[in-house]
């Protein structure tokens, strides 16, 4: 545990990352959140922090924080993630959502009554796939976190250890999920979680990328027009949509965590028998919540006088680039100007389309939601979903 | 007296030290078995054993690990009823299962293909499917469902689908595990070619290794049985269990053996031992039969891992396709290292420090060399295949169940 509170009080060397925790814990819009938040966890009768003692307190993860304050003092990301992992900085809790849909689903009179949770109406399985879902987070974000290193960088040796302790730690919360999800003796929960895994690790494939290393968005071309089906689970012909900004936007976000949320809200209905139909509601409400987030905190650098960063496939960016095409020859140019792009996305369109499109996925769930019968835990789901309009 | 349960690992140091006098008995009986139909179940190729110019160095005091081998497989066939002499060629494993196996890897691409449109991803998952390796994991798999089905179903013969699809998940995760390696020891050579490591950067061959893993679980998860998806994910558990032993050993002199067998059960041989369990799950096997094929894989699992490791020493690089004494200089102590440290306790100090001082590498090599931690190391190998080709004889016979047979045979004598 020592070097858990090593971890903690680490300070990041990055100050760019410290900006981040302070400005998005800050403001209005951040107090409804946790407001909101602090209800809901009331409503499933549940502490969330899913960071569970059953995986600090073994021997594995006592090896990998022992070698993660080795760490400490370089810029490798996964200091950041460990931290965050252990102040519970990163919200919204998806292992909360999850929760919260199954309680809105109601207990099916088919399941058994040893299964059931009475004081709290979620079966004790969909528990169990909320720390799944956790763990999967999680671990992807470690597998993220590693850097691609040249051997011209400095420290280059602690960065590549960095990497070797991140790839470990995340193979070892796929392992504890696998372990769990194969415990919960259910084919198709299984597989659409494995999908889910399939398209985490896709996410990391998309082209182009620009010669600095950083995601780069494709071009935007006008003449591609098809539009990804609410409901489609991949795998995504990304081709047929590169281009075409709003679909390339939600792709993007769908393999990099969003499907995971959606397949995971769909399987928590599998685990608890309810019909077909209601299970595709689920996960149109996982995928509409967490793509109107992710749009929601893609906003916030490009209002008033932020200096928070972001990157090139940031929603105002390629939204922008959609009626200034012209702009991509900042994004392709080999020293990028960020301040140039941002005063540039913020005089234009973009900041406003995202916004449409935020509330786009808005209406979605709150549209999905009304599939479900009236509960404590459907008015939690319409309230967080409330914190995100504009 | 060879099947070791991890709880069992300890009573396997001591029982080592009475190896050697069971092996002073070998060498006083080796001469009266070395008649010829004792070796008629294995190809002519197979029986130079170690060759004696693959050694680097020539000093091995009192005799060299191929006259060791070859006695000890004397030895081998003393306790395994004879069935007279047979056609050779008929048991060859991968003479059996050619039609099995001519598809397998084509059955993994297409399955990875039907998984991504991104080219890249593609590229890299498929990297070491290219049809070059052994596909020995497949190999034992269908062997052994084979086996089992004639065992069960009075010598009918056939294979269950399900019961491929094993040998091809347990494949991709052997390999999903190699390219997690290639990145954890920044390995340059891996069969002969540049390892993923070196042709992608980091990131992508991690994330193609997590998309080989969900492919392989999409797939487990459609064989719809509970049981063996429960099987087949403690081997991904073990596998990351493995990786962690290796990454750090800080028990003391005693317990490094035990540590040494667990990490190499944890790393290949719970994988073999599940997909055999698996596909006698499948066949509607008891628990006694699962268990027995289970721990065939185990056993041959572990065998097959000293066999590594020996050959690590001995072994030209041209022949492993990567580096010789490639263990040493990752900082890993092996069985023969282990074994060489009752003679040269020198050894002790350079195994704490993982070889890290500059000429520890050559050191070690020397002393293992000149100690007897080869014929150690193939002696207990040889224990590990012999016991799996007991379990295997215990089974009806069939040319499937004599393949498992000649498998052992074959693990245990290969030269890569």
């Amino acid at each position: 545990m020592n070097a858990l509170s090593r971890i903690v009080l680490a300070r990041n060397v990055n100050s760019k990352v410290l900006n981040v925790l302070k400005y998005s814990t800050s403001g209005i819009a951040g107090d409804r959140w946790k407001g909101v938040v602090n209800n809901a966890e009331k409503v499933v009768g549940y502490p969330t922090s899913f960071l569970n003692l059953r995986w600090l307190l073994n021997d594995e993860i006592s090896n990998i924080a022992l070698h993660i304050t080795k760490l400490i003092g370089t810029n490798h990301p996964i200091i950041k993630i460990a931290r965050d992992l252990l102040h519970q900085t990163d919200c919204p809790k998806w292992g909360l959502i999850i929760l919260l849909v199954s309680k809105a689903a109601g207990i099916n009179h088919k399941v058994a009554e040893i299964e059931r949770d009475i004081t709290s109406g979620i079966l004790h399985n969909q528990r169990v796939l909320a720390e799944i879902t956790e763990m999967i987070k999680t671990g992807h974000n470690l597998h993220n976190g590693m850097m691609k290193i040249d051997d011209e960088d400095d420290n280059h040796n602690d960065l590549r250890f960095g990497n070797k302790i991140a790839l470990l730690s995340g193979d070892y919360l796929y392992s504890k999920s696998f372990q769990e999800l194969a415990q919960l003796k259910n084919h198709s929960l299984n597989e659409i979680i494995s999908t889910s895994l399939r398209d985490l690790a896709e996410a990391e494939f998309f082209r182009p990328r620009d010669s600095r290393r950083d995601i780069l968005p494709h071009r935007p071309c006008i003449d591609k027009n098809l539009i990804l089906s609410k409901t489609d689970p991949g795998p995504y012909d990304l081709n047929k949509y590169m281009g075409n900004s709003r679909e390339e936007w939600i792709l993007r976000n769908l393999l990099n965590g969003v499907n995971l949320l959606a397949k995971s809200c769909k399987g928590a209905l599998i685990l608890g028998e309810h019909p077909e139909f209601l299970q595709d509601k689920a996960y149109i409400f996982g995928r509409s919540l967490a793509l109107a987030w992710q749009a929601n905190e893609e906003t916030k650098p490009f209002l008033h006088k932020s200096f928070l960063p972001f990157t090139l496939v940031n929603a105002p960016v390629i939204f922008q680039l959609e009626s200034d095409p012209d702009m991509y020859d900042l994004l392709d140019a080999s020293e990028i100007d960020y301040e140039t792009i941002r005063s540039r996305v913020i005089e234009g369109e973009g900041v406003e389309k995202t916004m449409n499109l935020q509330m786009e996925f808005v209406d979605d769930a709150l549209e999905a939601l009304e599939y479900f019968p009236e509960s404590d835990a459907r008015d939690s789901l319409v309230k967080i979903v409330r914190a995100l309009e504009i | 007296m060879a099947c070791t349960g991890p709880s069992k690992l300890c009573a396997r140091i001591c029982w080592w030290k009475q190896c050697t006098q069971i092996r002073k008995k070998i060498s006083t009986t080796s001469s009266k078995c070395s008649d010829e139909r004792t070796l008629s179940y294995f190809p002519k190729s197979n029986s130079t054993t170690i060759n004696s110019t693959s050694f680097r160095h020539r000093d091995l005091h009192s005799s060299n690990v191929a006259d060791i081998a070859s006695r000890i497989r004397c030895y081998g066939t003393i306790g395994t009823p004879q069935t007279g002499p047979m056609p050779e060629y008929e048991y060859q494993p991968y003479k059996l299962l050619e039609d099995d196996l001519k598809d397998v890897y084509t059955y993994i691409r297409e399955a990875l293909r039907k998984n991504t449109y991104q080219d890249d991803l593609y590229e890299i998952a498929t990297y070491y499917f290219d049809g070059h390796g052994k596909a020995i994991r497949p190999m034992v798999a269908i062997l052994m469902a084979r086996a089992i089905n004639c065992h069960i179903n009075k010598n009918s013969n056939f294979l269950l689908s399900a019961q491929r699809e094993v040998g091809m998940i347990s494949e991709m995760i052997h390999t999903a595990s190699l390219i997690h390696d290639d990145v954890i020891d920044q390995s340059d050579f891996r069969r002969g070619k540049p390892s993923v490591n070196v042709m992608w950067n980091q990131k992508k061959v991690t994330m193609a290794g997590d998309f080989i893993l969900a492919v392989a679980s999409m797939l487990i998860a459609r064989l719809r049985n509970n049981s063996v998806t429960l099987v087949l994910s403690q081997v991904v558990t073990d596998l990351v269990q493995g990786e962690f032993m290796q990454l750090g050993s800080k028990e003391t002199e005693n317990e490094r053996f035990a540590h040494y067998l667990t990490k190499t059960y944890r790393k290949t041989a719970s994988l073999i031992a599940n997909s055999m369990k698996s596909v006698a799950i499948l066949a509607g096997a008891d628990e006694e039969l699962c268990n027995l094929s289970y721990q065939y894989g185990k056993n041959l699992g572990i065998g097959f891992q000293l066999v590594d490791d020996l050959l690590d020493f001995v072994s030209s690089s041209e022949a492993m396709g990567k580096p010789a004494a490639a263990d040493l200089k990752l900082g890993l102590a092996t069985a023969p290292v282990l074994f060489a440290c009752e003679k040269f306790p020198e050894l002790n100090p350079m195994i704490m420090r993982r070889f890290q001082e500059p000429g520890d590498v050559q050191r070690a090599f020397e002393l293992v060399h000149k100690s007897e931690g080869l014929e150690q190391t193939q002696f207990l190998a040889k224990q590990h295949c012999q016991e799996a080709a007991r379990l295997a004889n215990s089974l009806t016979e069939s040319p499937y169940q004599k393949g498992l047979i000649v498998t052992a045979d074959f693990v245990l004598n290969r030269m890569k």
